[in-house]
C-alpha cells in the first residue's frame, strides 16, 4: 500500500467510522459484556450485548484503541445486531478466515469487504481482527 | 528509529559470524581435533574480551546467555529462588521492562514473598526516598534498569546501588539500554548482577551476557541440566562445574558469541563516549524539534534522559502514527514497550517511541518532524 493509498483509505473509510463509531458508549444496562484487549499495543474495549429470547438485540462498545480497531469493531457491531449467537459465530468465523492471506471471501456488506481488503496491511491485521476474535472466542465457549 | 528494540548489525559482526559458520564451525569443549579446539579458543577468548569490556580481569564472572531476559531469569532461578523464605521481599521498580519485572513477580507468587515496587514521579524519575523505605533486612534483591526503555530516563544508578549496598542487599542492573554507550560492569557499578543483550549493541540475536560479582559466583547453581555443565555423572549423583560453566547446559550459541565479540570491537573502535555524545546530541535536538509539533505530548521529563523518547499525538493512536510514518520510511515503535506497569502508572495505554543509535543523524530527525506535522494536518 502506498502512502497515497493509505491516506485515501483512512480519509474515505477508516476516519469517518473512527470519528462516528456505531453505538460507541457504555449502555446503562447490558445482558453481558466481552473484553477485547490487545496487550501488545494497549487497545482495550468492552463490548456490551443485550439479548431477548436468544437473539442479540443491541451491541454497544466502548474503550481505547487505534482507528483501525475502533472502525472494525464499529462495523462489526452494526452487522451482528439482531443475529442469533449461531449466526454471529458464523459471521465472525467467516471474517477471521477471510483475513488469512490466501483466503478470498465475499461479503455482502461493503464495509466488511473493505476491511478484508486490508489483510495485506502489514502489522495491522491484529487491530482489524481484535473485536471479531473476542466475539468469536466468546460465542464458541458460551451459550446465550 | 527503533534502536531500543534492536540495533542494526555491524558488517564486521556479520562477517565474523559468516567466517565461523562457513569455515570454522565445530562444537566447543568436546572435540580433540583442531577445528573444535579453535572454536573453543575463540569462544573462551570472547569471555575474556567481554570481561575486559566490563572492566574486569576475571573472565569467570561472565556467562553467555540467550539475552537479557534469559540472564534475569537465570538470576531468579539459579541465585534467588533457593534462598527465598517466608517473610522475604524483592524490590524492583515501576519503570522496569517486563523482563525485569515478571520473573520477580513469579518468584513472589510461588514463594509467597512480597514484591515491592519503587514508584516514580510524573516526570519519569524514580522516587529514591521510597526506595530507601522499601529496602529492609528481609530484602533479598534489588532489580533495577540502568536506562528506561520507554522514557529514556537515565537512573542515578550509583545512588540507587549505594542505597541497597548500605544494607548489603545484592543488586541486579538491567543494562540492556546502556551497554552500548555507558561504562558498565559489576565492578565499576559496584552491583552484583549485570545483564545485557547482543542485539541491542550491533551484535546478533540470541546471545547475551550475565555478569556476576565475585561475591556471588559460588551461589550460582545450575538451573537447567544436561551435558556441558558437569564434572562427572554417576547413576546416583552428578557433580557440576563452577560458574560460569555450570549454566549453559547443551551446546551454546557459539556463532552468536563470536558475533558478539565483533560487536564489542566495533563499539570499542568508535568509542563509547563518542556514541554517548552523538546520541545525546540527537536526543536534545529531537526533544527540541518534537516540542514544536502541534498536538504532541512528550511523555515524561526526567532529570537525565538519553536516546529514547516516547510521545503521543492528540487524537491519533500510536499504531496509526507508526503506520503513517512507515510510509515515509520511518521505523518507530508503538505500543506498551513491554512496560505496562509504567504506562498504567502514567495513565497511558500506549505511546509512540523513537530511539536513536550512532547511524541516525539530524536529517532523520528533520524527516521525523516533517512527517509528524504532515500527519497532524492530515488527521485534522
Amino acid at each position: 500500500m502506498t502512502k497515497q493509498e493509505l491516506q485515501q483509505l483512512f480519509k474515505s473509510e477508516i476516519l469517518p467510522e473512527n470519528d462516528n463509531p456505531y453505538h460507541f458508549q457504555e449502555p446503562q444496562k447490558a445482558s453481558f459484556s466481552i473484553e477485547a484487549n490487545n496487550t501488545m499495543c494497549g487497545d482495550k474495549y468492552t463490548l456490551y450485548f443485550d439479548i431477548n429470547e436468544g437473539q442479540i438485540t443491541s451491541v454497544y462498545f466502548y474503550g481505547i484503541g487505534c482507528a483501525l480497531s475502533k472502525a472494525s469493531i464499529s462495523i462489526m457491531c452494526k452487522n451482528i445486531e439482531d443475529l442469533s449467537a449461531k449466526n454471529i459465530m458464523a459471521l465472525s468465523n467467516k471474517f477471521i478466515d477471510g483475513m488469512k492471506q490466501n483466503h478470498s471471501i465475499e461479503h455482502s456488506d461493503k464495509k466488511i469487504q473493505m476491511l478484508h481488503q486490508l489483510k495485506h496491511f502489514d502489522g495491522r491485521v491484529d487491530c482489524i481482527k481484535l473485536g471479531w476474535e473476542a466475539v468469536k472466542n466468546h460465542f464458541e465457549n458460551t451459550e446465550l | 528509529m527503533d534502536n531500543a528494540a534492536t540495533t542494526q548489525r555491524a558488517k564486521s559482526v556479520v562477517a565474523a559470524q559468516s567466517q565461523f559458520d562457513l569455515y570454522e564451525n565445530a562444537n566447543i569443549h568436546r572435540g580433540i581435533y583442531d577445528l573444535s579446539n579453535q572454536a573453543t579458543q575463540k569462544f573462551e577468548n570472547t569471555r575474556t574480551k567481554i570481561a575486559q569490556f566490563l572492566s574486569s580481569n576475571n573472565a569467570n564472572t561472565v556467562a553467555f546467555t540467550q539475552g537479557t531476559t534469559a540472564s534475569i531469569n537465570i538470576v531468579a532461578q539459579s541465585f534467588l529462588a533457593p534462598k527465598l523464605k517466608f517473610g522475604d521481599n524483592i524490590v524492583t521498580t515501576i519503570m522496569e521492562h517486563h523482563a525485569n519485572f515478571i520473573p520477580w513477580q513469579m518468584l513472589a507468587q510461588k514463594y509467597q514473598i512480597e514484591l515491592r515496587i519503587v514508584p516514580m514521579d510524573k516526570n519519569g524519575d524514580l522516587d529514591l526516598i521510597q526506595l530507601k523505605s522499601l529496602i529492609d533486612r528481609k530484602t533479598q534483591l534489588l532489580a533495577v534498569s540502568h536506562i528506561s526503555n520507554t522514557l529514556g530516563t537515565i537512573h542515578p544508578i550509583d545512588e540507587i546501588i549505594g542505597i541497597a549496598k548500605s544494607s548489603e542487599i545484592p543488586v541486579l542492573v538491567d543494562a540492556a539500554q546502556s551497554a552500548c554507550h555507558f561504562e558498565i560492569g559489576v565492578d565499576p557499578l559496584n552491583c552484583d548482577f549485570l545483564t545485557f543483550s547482543g542485539h541491542k549493541m550491533f551484535g546478533p540475536f540470541g546471545v547475551g551476557i550475565l555478569q556476576v560479582s565475585e561475591k556471588y559466583v559460588e551461589d550460582m547453581i545450575p538451573y537447567n541440566f544436561g551435558g556441558g555443565i558437569i564434572e562427572n555423572v554417576q547413576i546416583k549423583k552428578t557433580n557440576f562445574r563452577n560458574f560460569p560453566h555450570n549454566l549453559d547446559a547443551g551446546t551454546p550459541n557459539v556463532s552468536g558469541v563470536i558475533g558478539l565479540a565483533a560487536a564489542l570491537k566495533f563499539i570499542s573502535e568508535i568509542g563509547k563516549s563518542n556514541m554517548e555524545s552523538h546520541i545525546n546530541k540527537l536526543t536534545l535536538l529531537a526533544l527540541d524539534q518534537l516540542s514544536q509539533v502541534s498536538g504532541i505530548e512528550i511523555i515524561g521529563n526526567p532529570k537525565k534522559r538519553i536516546g529514547i523518547i516516547s510521545f503521543n499525538l492528540k487524537n491519533i493512536h500510536p499504531h496509526d502514527v507508526a503506520s503513517f510514518l512507515n510510509k515515509d520510511g520511518i521505523a518507530l515503535r508503538a505500543g506498551t514497550h513491554c512496560t505496562q506497569p509504567l504506562l498504567s502508572a502514567m495513565g497511558l495505554h500506549a505511546t509512540a517511541r523513537v530511539s536513536f543509535s550512532i547511524y541516525n543523524n539530524e536529517e532523520d530527525i528533520n524527516t521525523l518532524i516533517v512527517s509528524l506535522k504532515e500527519l497532524m494536518k492530515f488527521w485534522s
